[in-house]
């Protein structure tokens, strides 16, 4: 056998593999004999029939096939040997000449960490807090979400909301349609118009209807819109103003949080909420800037092989996740117009990421002599080695320990009694504190889901505009 | 009658290829065929020296149809030994 390699790149190498013909005839031989136990031969009982015979009835490609799957496979394995390699993965085999044999083998290799001088990095963070202000723009938030819409007979200004029929149309074709729908004068939901749209709308009353030609910005959202002038038609219905209520007790018991009945408890309730999700964020963040400045240093190399498992498993998660939200992946995919590569591209970076950390952290537990801590279920304990070896690096690198930022200090309760409000069902926030971090590797079997973020900013109805594909 | 009338087919069984190695090879034969008609079309078309030929009739066998028996068609087999050293390529693969 003569086995000669061809250069490294991407972390993985060629094998060119020439095989002796004595060899594969014999391979072949024995691929004869195991093919007749398969197939039946006229004239043969299973197993019987001999090579020649096998090889007129089935073929020689067939043969060859069957042979190669055998003998493919023990010379990968002598050829890396010879090679003296450590690859990461079964290679790829693919035959070049048939006569005589030449197979070309791709090897992943190991992956190979340099985790650098990771114990001088450092990295700042501030302690997370919640200042009156903070909780003062969450109460007003709520108080904005809670407020009532009265409809008025005065033109209509900014931040109210209308009733609003609207056409628009480009070059006489209809771009856009609004069909009798309730949209909040702000900003944020015109975005989308072009400027001074939404100054048309405004002062508008209850029953009138305008129309009028705005140009869209060279850099509209929509391509085919970039620069051209639109005429819209715009009827309104009518106008809606905002009556907010009274910051009292009575406003903050109506919000039906199990617990509140005086605004001051309220304002507790917030606090404590707002520092559990700030402290979890920080944590993310400092061990994010952490993973981030180390991997910075670092020299991960790695197969491309290794992203393309671990973006198969991504993409079959997602799917479970959206089948569990009552969806399908299919379905998504067609709603957001993506192709399963343009979408498998979109998650690469993630995955990629994750990969490049998880080497990082096994690098370093393993520079480390990083342990499981005492008793963690085996199933576990991959995990929590690396968790371990994260904690300790968070706190070599920024000064923070693991239990950083502290729980208590922020929200004056701890960690138990706030485990016991989640439990009550009284935050809002389910997620478990330790999962902040998904790794890869197949221990897990499962993987935390990522948050949706329930955000409780008050929320607008968007101007729906249905454009039209140019 | 034609060599290819009285040849109807090489007969490539486990028994066949055993007695390949006595230098015999086994046809189905065309059932008015004789071993002379049988010898002379196999030295033709395989281009080998016949030294022995041995015919027989193969009973056809009974067949069910439901209710209704019926029998498959006789046959003649014939058994033809070469001279030693040559071979016949269909057997052979």
């Amino acid at each position: 056998m003569n086995v000669t390699q061809q250069g490294i790149e991407d972390h993985q190498t060629i094998l060119q593999i020439e095989v002796e013909p004595e060899r594969v005839q014999r391979a072949m031989q024995q691929a004869a004999r195991k093919l007749s136990q398969r197939y039946r031969i006229p004239g043969f009982r299973p197993g019987k029939a001999p090579y020649n015979i096998v090889l007129q009835m089935l073929g020689k490609d067939q043969v060859f096939d069957a042979a190669l799957d055998d003998l493919g496979g023990q010379v990968y394995k002598e050829a890396v040997e010879q090679a003296a390699l450590d690859p990461f993965a079964p290679g790829r085999i693919e035959v070049v000449t048939r006569e005589p044999l030449t197979i070309k083998a791709l090897v992943p290799l190991k992956p190979d960490v340099d985790p650098g001088d990771y114990k001088n990095v450092r990295v700042v963070i501030d302690d997370p807090e919640v200042t009156e202000d903070d909780v003062e723009e969450i109460v007003e938030n709520l108080q904005a979400e809670q407020a009532t819409w009265t409809p008025v007979e005065r033109p209509a200004q900014l931040e109210d909301r209308v009733t609003m029929h609207a056409n628009g149309t480009v070059d006489g074709e209809q771009m856009f349609h609004v069909h009798d729908e309730e949209v909040w004068l702000v900003e944020d939901n015109f975005k989308e118009f072009p400027a001074g749209f939404l100054d048309e709308v405004v002062g508008m009353s209850s029953g009138d209807s305008r129309e009028f030609d705005l140009t869209y910005p060279e850099d509209a959202e929509h391509e085919a819109l970039r620069g051209k002038t639109a005429h819209f038609e715009v009827e309104i219905r009518d106008v809606k103003e905002r009556e907010l209520s009274e910051l009292d007790d009575e406003f903050a018991a109506g919000l039906g949080l199990g617990g509140v009945s005086t605004l001051d408890e309220l304002r507790e309730r917030i606090r404590i909420n707002e520092g559990v999700r700030r402290a979890r964020d920080a944590r993310d963040q400092l061990e994010d800037k952490v993973l981030t400045a180390v991997a910075e240093q670092a020299v991960i190399k790695y197969p491309p092989i290794m992203v393309a498992a671990e973006l198969e498993d991504e993409m079959e998660r997602q799917a479970e996740t959206m089948q569990r939200m009552g969806f399908t992946l299919e379905n998504y995919l067609r709603f957001t117009n993506m192709t399963p590569d343009q979408f498998r591209a979109q998650l690469a970076p993630t995955v990629e990421r994750r990969i490049q950390r998880s080497l990082l952290m096994d690098a370093i537990a393993k520079r480390e002599e990083v342990e499981a801590p005492e008793g963690t279920p085996e199933e576990q304990a991959a995990n929590a080695r690396l968790r371990t070896a994260l904690n300790w690096l968070v706190e070599t690198v920024s000064g923070k320990p693991a239990d950083w930022p502290n729980i208590t200090a922020l929200t004056g309760l701890s960690e138990d009694e706030i485990q016991a409000m989640a439990d009550e069902g009284e935050m809002e926030d389910e997620e478990e504190w330790e999962d902040t971090e998904e790794w890869e590797g197949e221990e897990e079997g499962e993987e935390g889901e990522e948050g949706e973020d329930g955000d409780d900013a008050p929320t607008a109805p968007s101007a729906t505009t249905e454009f039209k594909e140019a | 009658m034609h060599i290819y009338e009285v040849l109807r087919r090489p007969i490539i069984t486990e028994k066949g290829t055993l007695m390949a190695e006595n230098n015999q090879y086994a046809f189905e034969v065309a059932m008015d065929a004789n071993k002379v008609m049988v010898k002379e079309a196999v030295e033709k078309r395989f281009g080998v020296n016949v030294l022995r030929v041995n015919v027989m009739r193969m009973p056809g066998k009974t067949r069910r149809f439901g209710r209704r028996v019926s029998t498959t068609p006789s046959w003649k087999k014939a058994i033809v030994t070469l001279a030693p050293g040559q071979t016949i390529e269909v057997f052979e693969g």
